[in-house]
């Protein structure tokens, strides 16, 4: 131990040594720089006499060593672990860890001693850490993304599946309650059942089939035959409600058929739902035509909804203030309008409180 | 407007000292108020002294940062005036060190009657190198040392502790070791270097009616020589002192220069 005291061999170990050491007055200046860093950093031996902490990093450091690093010895007595880059005789930049520490050598005379080791395989592990972490975060983002549409899917075909359910229990209770119901009657609500059963059917199909990004499949489409398809499907809820529906001709368009029946179920279904009390809803059907587009419109003698309200009946949950009691999700909107915009169509409405609604798409028309 | 005790909480202000004169404190880019440990309490007899951190720095309530709020430094001099007019402070000798003391010249801008003296200790009202101004960097090496801020360990701590930690559940360790590397938060470090150092407030110097003492040392690797005499020529009733000390921070290499000059001055 002694031998390693002495204060010749203490300096020629800290000469050797890979790691560079400062030793600089309150000023900055050098006091001692060891032979490691000498050799890597200074041009000539007289260097030493005139170069100041601030010489030996790059120029993005210096600002550091006001900010945090006089600072921190000052205030703290110590620092440690601060990324520098050291400034090479010949302009290179290596990056190092610097550690600080002041120290008072005699009474009012107080030094920092720095020393800074080269960590350039320790960066870049840092580098790549910070590329893994913001890779991690952006896959985070999409799957987050991913699990609300996904999340967004489940509710809205929740809501689609309702309808054909809805549609079977209501015409069983109906051929429960009917004693005495007729062969004819029993087959023509049998051939209702087997209908929404199949519709159930289709959709739990498309459901299976379909894959989160698939493209919808456009295809020419009659909307006569979509709406009476429609009207089918919704016999019972017509029937109960004593809506009056009239539909015009409509256009052949280019449509998903499967989106454009759930579509139009929809809107009729929110016709209904929404009547005035007391007064049954008419609906009526129609289409106006523009260069290659189609407007089908679906007006209603309804509620009307408040026009602040118009934007937010088509968000995803949305629903209009005054409609709370009654049943609805705030989701078939919303399925319609991404649907038609799915086709290259837009959905939008028009409405007065107490006159009713009257929503409106636009297809592209075939020719 | 917000309560007394909300706006110390706010800025974590600090007050000590006792008499009717106030002096306030506004410390620079990097750290916080105990910058300031070794000049203000000499002070502290005859004066009220405040202290507070500016908002992002220390302890301050980082939840009323925004970058879009704090995207220049009007906002900074805007919470000086707010804390001001919370305390109650009348005729405040304002002492800012280097960015603070863009901050001290715009709050009197704003509210002149609400400051008796302005002391600055190494002011510069732009780091980059502009035509004939002299600012001392050019911005690509600002914009160097900003990214270095990125990769810096006082902010590596702060930012990678929490990925290693994988939850919330340890936040008081990755917030001892941000305060304990004297840091700011990751994204306000970064945009309160933008503000600071690529700013460029020099049209509002002549507008100043100070009194005004430039305190500058010699020789000064961030803020040059030249540029304390600048705004020392451009502040109407400024007084220039150069200090025989080297570096930045002489309120903390060099706090005996300081706090005579100052004194000497407000004598």
């Amino acid at each position: 131990m002694n031998f390693l005291l002495s204060q010749d061999n203490l300096i020629k170990t800290l000469d050797n040594s890979n790691t560079f050491y400062f030793v600089l007055n309150q000023n900055l200046q050098l006091l001692y720089i060891n032979k490691s860093a000498k050799e890597t950093i200074l041009k000539t031996e007289e260097d030493a006499n005139e170069i100041t902490l601030y010489d030996i990093f790059s120029v993005s450091n210096k600002i550091l060593i006001d900010t945090h690093i006089i600072p921190l010895l000052e205030i703290r007595g110590a620092f440690e672990e601060v990324a520098v880059e050291i400034k090479t005789k010949t302009g290179n930049l290596i990056p190092s860890v610097l550690n600080g520490k002041k120290m008072a050598l005699k009474e009012n005379f107080y030094v920092y001693v720095l020393s800074a080791s080269k960590f350039s395989q320790r960066k870049l592990y840092e580098k790549e850490l910070i590329f893994q972490k913001n890779r991690a975060e952006d896959l985070v983002k999409k799957l987050e993304d991913l699990n609300s549409r996904l999340e967004k899917i489940t509710y809205s075909l929740i809501h689609d599946f309702k309808a054909p359910v809805n549609n079977i229990i209501g015409l069983i209770d109906l051929i429960d309650i009917d004693n005495n119901i007729s062969i004819d009657e029993l087959s023509y609500y049998l051939d209702l059942i087997k209908k929404s059963a199949y519709n159930l059917n289709l959709m739990i199909r498309d459901v299976l089939n379909q894959k989160i990004n698939k493209s919808i499949s456009k295809s020419v489409v009659n909307l006569n035959e979509i709406i009476e398809k429609v009207l089918k499907l919704m016999t019972i809820k017509i029937t109960e409600s004593q809506a009056k529906i009239e539909v015009s001709k409509l256009p052949i368009v280019y449509g998903d058929p499967s989106l454009l029946i759930r579509v139009f179920q929809n809107l009729i279904d929110n016709a209904i739902k929404f009547k005035k009390i007391n007064e049954r809803p008419e609906i009526k059907i129609f289409a106006e035509y523009s260069d290659s587009f189609a407007n089908i419109y679906i007006q209603d003698n309804g509620q009307g909804i408040e026009e602040e309200e118009l934007l937010n009946i088509f968000k995803f949950g949305g629903r209009a203030r005054n409609t709370s009691d009654i049943e609805g999700s705030g989701i078939g909107l919303n399925f319609c309008k991404s649907a038609l915009e799915e086709m290259g169509g837009e959905l939008k409405v028009d409405s007065l409180i107490g006159e009713g609604s009257k929503f409106f798409f636009n297809l592209p028309l075939v020719e | 407007m917000e309560s007394r005790m909300s706006i110390i909480s706010k800025y974590n202000i600090h007050l000590s000292g006792s008499g009717d004169q106030v002096m306030l404190f506004s410390h620079g880019y990097g750290c916080d108020q105990n910058m300031w440990r070794f000049v203000a309490p000499s002070f502290s007899d005859g004066c009220k002294i405040v202290l507070y951190d500016l908002m992002g720095a220390g302890r301050s309530d980082t939840s009323h940062y925004t970058p879009e709020k704090y995207n220049s430094l009007h906002q900074y001099a805007d919470d000086v005036l707010e804390i001001c007019t919370a305390l109650d402070l009348k005729d405040v000798i304002f002492v800012g060190h280097s960015v603070s003391c863009t901050i001290g010249i715009l709050a009197q801008l704003k509210k002149p009657d609400a400051f008796s003296h302005l002391i600055l200790i190494g002011p510069t009202p732009c780091y980059i190198n502009k035509d004939d101004y002299k600012g001392g960097f050019n911005e690509s090496d600002i914009t160097n040392m900003i990214e270095a801020l990125e990769s810096n360990f006082f902010h590596w701590a702060s930012f990678i502790t929490p990925v290693i930690i994988g939850n919330d559940e340890k936040k008081e360790f990755s917030d001892e070791l941000r305060i304990s590397f004297c840091s700011m938060p990751d994204g306000i470090a970064k945009n309160f270097a933008k503000v600071t150092f690529l700013g460029d407030y020099r049209e509002y110097l002549n507008q100043v009616t100070g009194p005004a003492l430039i305190l500058q040392t010699n020789p000064d690797a961030i803020v040059n020589v030249e540029v304390g005499k600048y705004v020392a020529k451009q502040i109407k009733n400024a007084h220039y002192v150069e200090l025989p000390t080297a570096g930045h921070c002489p309120h903390l290499t060099a706090p005996d220069l300081v706090i005579s000059a100052m004194k000497s001055y407000l004598k």
